[in-house]
């Protein structure tokens, strides 16, 4: 990957943690704006303290949005804005 | 659809039964009691997802003593609670039948959302109540309930239940 290449996937990664972070707050209607969420600001627990019917939200809410499907196996993913755009960027990968 | 339930929990004692599961059938499945148990028959099961049931909706429902003294009106958290009752009935269905990976005793209502009312529910009424589970996160199951009187939709909505045992 060059410089312009790098450069493009950074700015395609901020892109999708904004959208995400909409999503998130539209979808189980936040009273907090989407840039209040930071990339790394853990999602569950004392992060935005979003509980289990939550988790269910979030995940057809990345469906809908991202067209990935997520599983009981992908919790990993849950843990940060940026774990899920990472997850979703490498299943895209994966399909390629 | 004609579905057989075997007699896969002996502490259930559900033997042999075909649909419709009549309300004895459903009180061995479900832990409610009356005045709260909400569902009457099951008529339709197509496992593993989805279930239609009956409610008869009577002028006895203690609800209408006081919903309205001059108006009976069935309330509309009594038809969330029948349709969530009916995805319970769905859930025990799929533990005795073995079909789930883990064997749940029942569930708790977990989350209510986008639930419309679009006609009033009255005494002599019959609830036609349909179930379908849509999503699912470990123990966190959604499902889309819609409840019908005489071929129209009175209500519909998304219910969560949380499953446990």
């Amino acid at each position: 990957m060059n410089l312009f290449e790098a450069r493009d996937a950074a700015r395609e990664r901020q892109e999708m943690c904004l959208r995400m972070k909409k999503m998130i707050v539209e979808r189980l209607d936040l009273p907090i704006e989407p840039g209040w969420i930071t990339d790394d600001q853990p999602v569950f627990g004392r992060g935005l303290e979003l509980d289990s019917v939550d988790t269910l939200e979030l995940l057809l809410g990345v469906e809908a949005e991202f067209d990935v499907s997520l599983t009981e196996d992908d919790r990993s993913a849950f843990g940060s804005v940026a774990c899920l755009v990472e997850h979703i960027l490498k299943d895209r990968q994966d399909i390629l | 659809m004609t579905t057989t339930l075997p007699s896969a929990h002996p502490a259930q004692e559900l033997g042999e039964l075909r649909l419709p599961l009549e309300a004895d059938d459903i009180r061995r499945i479900l832990p409610h009691r009356w005045p709260m148990i909400f569902v009457d028959r099951v008529i339709s099961l197509k496992l593993p997802n989805e279930i239609i049931g009956i409610k008869n909706v009577s002028i006895a429902e203690p609800a209408f003593e006081g919903h309205f003294p001059q108006q009976s009106v069935l309330p509309g958290i009594y038809l969330i609670e029948s349709l969530a009752q009916l995805a319970g009935v769905l859930v025990g269905v799929r533990a005795l039948r073995s079909d789930e990976e883990i064997a749940h005793s029942g569930g708790y209502l977990a989350g209510v959302k986008r639930f419309r009312f679009r006609e009033q529910v009255r005494p002599g009424d019959q609830l036609r109540l349909t179930i379908v589970e849509t999503a699912r996160l470990g123990r966190i199951v959604e499902f889309r309930g819609d409840a019908a009187v005489g071929g129209r939709k009175v209500a519909d909505g998304v219910l969560t239940l949380a499953l446990v045992g």
